[in-house]
């Protein structure tokens, strides 16, 4: 992952919905370019110019020094097939494995009060380190601090209650791991290891308590319900959440 | 399974309550026994202030058990114990005015007491061993149980212990230096410490039982936690008032766009971090209640002027006069979520007139003529241009 992801933030405009104040918080937030696009039918090149001026005036409200961020406005429909792994775009659509999505929700802050930690589920694959990693880079940015979250089964043989206890070897390896990405970073991570009774209701109430502002995700695997991520957004989580694209 | 000590008969909460108020119980009679075996408005004095604890006790218990057994149907049970023990404070505060009246008269007749011999002395301090035992072992035991109302009553217990030894020290002092007349005064401190006891009582129970609010601070504290939660749009309102023994109960009602699972994800966050939230604040005892509102229930109605297109479809006209249908949408918590067409009006008073009909409270168009918007806004419909040429549709 790029130290400098997300290079820009795509959105498509709709005044109602809270994408636009969302993703121009964030790329004032993390010096990244905006860019808008809005699908229109074909007009003069007088009333086009209209629509750039009055979305970019819709967009720079949300800023207060909108000469910082770099906007670009088109009048056309958002190229899906151009987005780069180092694009992220700010939607509620289910898209293709490799875009980085972030879903804000209904919320129109980065931020609600002070700035919350970033919440990192964790399995035991080898590709969470990557997570940790880009999750470690966001919180760097954000000048914000990590969670890190697990959940394991109960080990029938264990009888201690504390779900440490229970963790798999490669999972605490992993999380040790994420842990060492987060300290390299020089980003403050907290550890969360929980026996949950469901993963994706107990991810997003452990989330909830922890008062997180950002839940970072991989697109996972499809599984008969659905992808984790694709769970956790069809529950309504209240908490903007990143799925990031699987890398080719 | 292993049974640790915790988990044992000994530290099930129903036991605990059980030998706690034996031993309180045990405490008051050696006490107020003692202290009219060798007439002591002193001794009996402190037995009377520690009737305060075992009531509380005694209330705690009784409550379980009633709504247990008989509180079906009855809504007001969480009133109980705060009714128990304004009575057990009103007791007090009795039994402390008999004390002050005898301690008043014996000064004011002159009088000693009695004279306190070595075998009185003796009793006394056997009497109050046993006390101060039993003030240390039910604490450390009311606290080993974690029962957050035997915690608290364990934690004020701690300290009766020193008052007992400083009673002790008290009648050392009155038998070596032999004035006896020295309890009267000492009878009315203990009368000072029983009024107030009785009087911190009766206070909270009268808090609870009209559930006066914490305070500003508190509420203000809870107020940005659940605003500070995501998913919570507003406060529409909060109730928080003291239950007993360092207890609160709050109630919040949020605003939330609502869910299949949201609202139960976020009851459950919520309860959580209000516990903890009072927890930091003292109060060892706290059950939060969430509710929920539906945030902008009334739906916001916007119309856009709209016009046919040349190749099909439609695009934002320009104004009135070159509208051929008006697009009613209903804008549900940032999202069209309906939207239909009805045929623009040929005149700007009968298109006002179906604004008003409709509900819709903004009007949209790409670039209105100025009359249009005067006659709007004299109507109290806001104009606002569209932003682009795409009208939004369901």
């Amino acid at each position: 992952m790029s130290p400098d992801f997300p290079r820009n933030i795509y959105v498509e405009f709709d005044e109602y919905t809270a994408h636009v104040p969302y993703a121009a918080e964030l790329a004032q937030l993390l010096d990244s370019g905006l860019i808008v696009f809005t699908e229109t039918a074909k007009k003069s090149v007088a009333e086009e110019q209209m629509i750039r001026k009055r979305i970019r005036t819709a967009v720079q409200k949300n800023w207060e020094n909108p000469e910082r961020v770099p906007l670009f406005v088109h009048t056309e429909s958002l190229p899906l097939d151009e987005l780069s792994p180092r694009d992220l775009l700010i939607s509620s659509r289910t898209l293709q494995r490799n875009t980085n999505i972030l879903s804000p929700g209904v919320e129109h802050r980065v931020f609600r009060t002070t700035p919350g930690p970033i919440f990192v589920p964790l399995g035991d694959r080898e590709r969470e380190v990557v997570i940790a990693t880009c999750a470690a880079l966001l919180a760097k940015r954000m000048e914000t601090s990590l969670v890190f979250w697990h959940t394991t089964w109960k080990n029938p043989t264990v009888s201690a209650d504390d779900p440490n206890m229970h963790i798999s070897v490669g999972a605490s390896r992993l999380l040790a791991e994420a842990r060492k990405v987060a300290t390299n970073e020089g980003v403050q991570a907290a550890t969360i290891v929980e026996c949950a009774d469901t993963v994706v209701e107990g991810m997003i109430r452990a989330a909830l308590i922890c008062g997180v502002s950002l839940i970072v995700m991989a697109r996972g695997k499809h599984k008969v319900l659905g992808a984790y991520p694709d769970r956790v957004r069809a529950r309504n989580c209240p908490i903007p959440l990143l799925i990031l694209g699987q890398e080719e | 399974m292993i049974m640790t000590l915790d988990r044992s008969w000994w530290f099930a909460a129903k036991n605990v309550f059980r030998i706690a108020i034996a031993l309180c119980t045990l405490r008051v009679a050696v006490k107020v026994g003692v202290g009219l075996l060798i007439a002591s408005p002193l001794l009996v004095g402190d037995g009377v202030h520690n009737i305060g604890d075992t009531g509380v006790l005694v209330a705690a218990y009784w409550v379980d058990w009633f709504i247990r057994n008989r509180g079906e149907n009855m809504y007001g049970k969480d009133n109980l114990p705060a009714v128990f023990q304004l009575v057990i404070a009103g007791l007090m505060g009795f039994l402390a005015c008999l004390i002050a009246r005898s301690s008043f008269l014996g000064l004011l007749s002159g009088e000693a007491p009695r004279t306190l011999d070595a075998s009185s002395l003796l009793i006394v301090g056997i009497a109050i061993a046993v006390s101060v035992l039993i003030s240390i072992t039910a604490s450390a035991y009311q606290i080993r149980s974690r029962v957050p109302t035997l915690v608290a009553a364990g934690t004020e217990m701690r300290g009766d212990a020193l008052i007992e030894c400083s009673i002790l020290l008290g009648f050392i002092g009155e038998y070596f230096w032999n004035a006896p007349r020295v309890e009267y005064f000492a009878g009315l401190c203990v009368v000072a410490l029983i009024g107030h006891t009785a009087w911190k009582m009766g206070v909270e129970a009268w808090n609870c039982i009209f559930q006066v609010s914490i305070g500003e601070t508190f509420e203000e504290g809870v107020r940005s936690l659940v605003l500070s939660t995501y998913g919570v749009g507003g406060i529409e309102k909060l109730e928080t008032y003291p239950s007993l023994l360092k207890g609160v109960r709050i109630k919040v009602w949020a605003l939330t766009r609502g869910g299949s699972g949201a609202d139960e994800d976020l009851r459950f966050a919520l309860k959580k971090r209000l516990r903890e939230y009072a927890l930091s604040k003292k109060y060892t005892d706290s059950s939060p209640d969430v509710f929920f509102a539906r945030l902008d229930s009334k739906w916001h109605r916007v119309a856009y002027a709209v016009a046919e297109q040349g190749g099909g479809g439609t695009v934002v006209a320009s104004g009135f006069t070159t509208a051929t249908q008006l697009r009613v949408c209903d804008v549900e918590y940032g999202e069209v979520a309906m939207a239909w067409d009805v045929e623009m009006p040929e005149s700007i008073e009968s298109l006002v007139a179906l604004l008003i009909e409709k509900h819709v409270s903004i009007y949209r168009s790409w670039d209105e003529e100025e009359r249009v918007v005067k006659a709007l806004k004299s109507a109290g419909i806001n104009y606002l241009p569209a932003p682009t040429f795409t009208p939004p549709h369901e």
